[in-house]
């Protein structure tokens, strides 16, 4: 048996099958979060490289499976990495059938987790791009409704994806083989220019970010969201591996100062776009991007090893996110619009999407005793105190997501002249449970912030 | 066996013809055909870097991608809407071609001094392809010819990347990328003409 077998190849095949469950989407919805969640826990009991027992039965678990001449490689090293994606998919999947997304949903995100873990265990390593790609297409049927105009966020989406693709696919072939017929100074900066291009699409940095708020403002939220989550989560690691495996952000190194850079511009981009937004979905967009920012300041911060503040910080935000986008999905089914005018007085109409919405932006902030919180206080003690301009626009984005909190609280919570509507939804039992499940876990993954840490030492 | 000159100066003229046909025409029935004539461009210029059979994949996939968009609309019976502004629309266009072309013509000497013994006219056609790819899904309207454009582009970067690149799998990805990309924009073509899911 091996490794990529299992955390590939099995999610894979149940993706696949899934689709028969198409016209059931309770129990497809359970079986994928339900096989997401064992693969989770079988990630620390059997990590790879070992003989394990089970009665008579011995089985070793090796790391590598030769495809087409080349090795999917999943060590101990990468069980991190893939806990990360297998928990935020279980999350993601639990909370699509609340929130009333495709009916493809189960089965397009197990399988968008298993390609996710492809990507990162492919050898050559640069291969990932083409499984980044083809994470990006296959996200395009639970955006793409039946019955409406094709968003243009969506046409953007690919187009971007696959500039990226073929600017890294490049620079693979730059930085491992070379270009026999260049000198070495242009052999470097030819290989940075396609690097950062390739960085620029797959990250969404400002300006190839568009696609992100188009694809938010409309259609349904929670699935917009969970998309443009696990497409910038997947470049993450990929861009954290690719500056790792060969040594560009060494301590003190000029990659590292750009990576920083790049990272601090990022979020005083987007946190001054959110004092702009009116729109929760847009303003859910900005804020997923920002914390992009805040991962890559993480990778630039590391010093050369791989980081726990960085692989702790991507755990963490998959719940409050997609905490966030259920609640979005749930005033989206009572009001498609939603503009912050719109849903005046929405928080006390449906208390716990309201206490749900405000809970995961105050998570994001990083309000103590919620999750994120220590792991960002650490991120910033690795901030040296002459760097007051890393300083300077850390604090801006805050700033920015604080205000749109503020914004949002007086939307949700103020008052208004009209009655309310009899005719106006409730809260549905299902989704009202949910919410309240996933806000008591995230005071406990607050409270338990501590140990998270030191699980990816 | 691989194709050598002149093969590949047709393939280059092919590809110049094909993808400027796809900016200059409308009517998805002459861009499902240009672009299946593209792609027997893409295999000639493929096949000076790779053996032939290996190459004949790159044609198949092609041929797949082509059909899938086109059965979109045998099944639906529409139509694309025409080019808005005629004819300072083909006009434009067409010196877009002719600057594309000229840059081209002037980088590509450049870009194949970066991979020594493979043939120019691969640069050629392959950064020829890339551009007019780029072009179509910049000045492109509607997802089909976006579609056209990505496919355009793909091939072109497969033309040069397949100069320094001949491993099986990164054959069967990109082959699946494309694909894959085919049938989601079929997918994305045929969307809005169904029932909406309740």
């Amino acid at each position: 048996m091996s490794a990529p077998l299992i955390w590939i190849g099995i999610p894979g095949v149940m993706a696949v099958l899934l689709l028969l469950t198409y016209r059931w989407q309770l129990i497809g919805t359970l079986v994928a979060s339900i096989t997401a969640t064992v693969l989770v826990i079988l990630a620390f009991v059997l990590p790879p490289g070992g003989e394990y027992a089970f009665g008579p039965l011995t089985v070793e678990i090796t790391e590598s499976l030769s495809v087409l001449g080349r090795e999917t490689i999943i060590r101990t090293g990468d069980i991190p990495e893939v806990v990360i994606i297998y928990w935020g998919a279980a999350l993601w999947i639990l909370g699509s059938y609340f929130a009333r997304s495709s009916r493809l949903f189960p089965s397009i995100a197990l399988g968008m987790a298993a390609l996710q873990v492809a990507a990162i265990t492919i050898q050559p390593f640069l291969y990932a791009a083409v499984f980044i790609e083809l994470l990006a297409i296959l996200s395009v049927p639970l955006v793409a409704e039946t019955g409406k105009q094709v968003q243009q966020g969506v046409l953007r989406l690919i187009v971007f994806f696959t500039l990226g693709m073929a600017a890294l696919l490049f620079v693979g072939w730059l930085l491992t083989t070379g270009a026999t017929g260049i000198p070495d100074s242009e052999l470097i900066f030819n290989a940075a220019i396609f690097l950062a291009a390739g960085f620029i699409f797959f990250l969404t940095l400002f300006p190839a970010h568009s696609w992100v708020p188009q694809l938010l403002e409309k259609g349904n939220p929670f699935t917009a969201a969970f998309i443009v989550f696990w497409l910038t989560q997947a470049a993450l690691l990929f861009s954290n591996s690719l500056l790792l495996q060969y040594d560009l952000i060494g301590a003190g190194s000029p990659g590292a100062q750009v990576v920083v850079g790049v990272a601090v511009l990022m979020i005083v981009i987007f946190g001054l776009y959110l004092l702009f937004q009116n729109h929760l979905g847009r303003i859910l967009g900005f804020a997923i991007l920002i914390e992009v920012g805040f991962s890559l300041l993480a990778v630039g911060l590391q010093s050369g090893s791989s980081g726990p503040v960085f692989y702790s910080l991507l755990f963490q935000k998959s719940l409050p996110f997609m905490l966030w986008a259920l609640a979005l999905a749930s005033y989206h089914r009572q009001s498609p619009n939603l503009e912050l005018s719109e849903l005046r007085g929405a928080g006390w109409r449906f208390p716990w999407t309201g206490g749900g919405l405000l809970l995961a932006q105050l998570t994001i902030v990083g309000l103590p005793l919620l999750p994120i919180f220590s792991v960002k206080a650490l991120l910033f003690a690795n901030i040296q105190f002459e760097d007051r301009w890393v300083f300077l626009g850390i604090t801006a984005g805050l700033a920015g997501l604080a205000l749109v909190l503020l914004r949002t609280l007086s939307a949700l919570y103020g008052s208004t002249d009209d009655d309310p509507d009899p005719a106006e939804g409730k809260e549905g039992r299902g989704i009202r449970i949910l919410l309240i499940a996933c806000i008591l876990l995230l005071f406990a993954t607050g409270l338990l912030s501590g140990f998270i840490l030191p699980a990816f030492l | 066996m691989m194709l050598e000159f002149p093969f590949t100066a047709m393939a280059v003229v092919l590809a110049l013809i094909t993808a400027g046909g796809l900016l200059l025409t409308r009517g998805w029935r002459l861009g499902v055909t240009l672009l299946a004539l593209q792609y027997v461009a893409v295999f000639v210029l493929i096949s000076a870097s790779w053996p032939i059979e290996q190459a004949f994949v790159k044609l198949i996939t092609g041929w797949i991608a082509a059909a899938v968009l086109g059965l979109v609309y045998v099944s639906s019976g529409t139509d694309l809407a025409g080019l808005r502004s005629w004819p300072a629309g083909r006009i434009f266009r067409l010196l877009v071609i002719l600057l594309v072309a000229i840059t081209v013509w002037s980088i590509a000497p450049g870009v194949s001094s970066w991979i020594p013994g493979v043939e120019l006219e691969v640069f050629y056609g392959g950064l020829l392809l890339l551009f007019m790819g780029i072009l179509q899904f910049s000045l492109g309207n509607e997802p089909f010819y976006i579609l056209i454009g990505l496919l355009t582009f793909l091939s072109g970067f497969e033309v040069i990347y397949a100069a320094v690149e001949s491993s099986v799998l990164i054959t069967g990805l990109m082959a699946g990328v494309t694909l894959i990309l085919a049938l989601i924009g079929s997918y994305l073509l045929a969307a809005p003409g169904l029932e909406q899911e309740l």
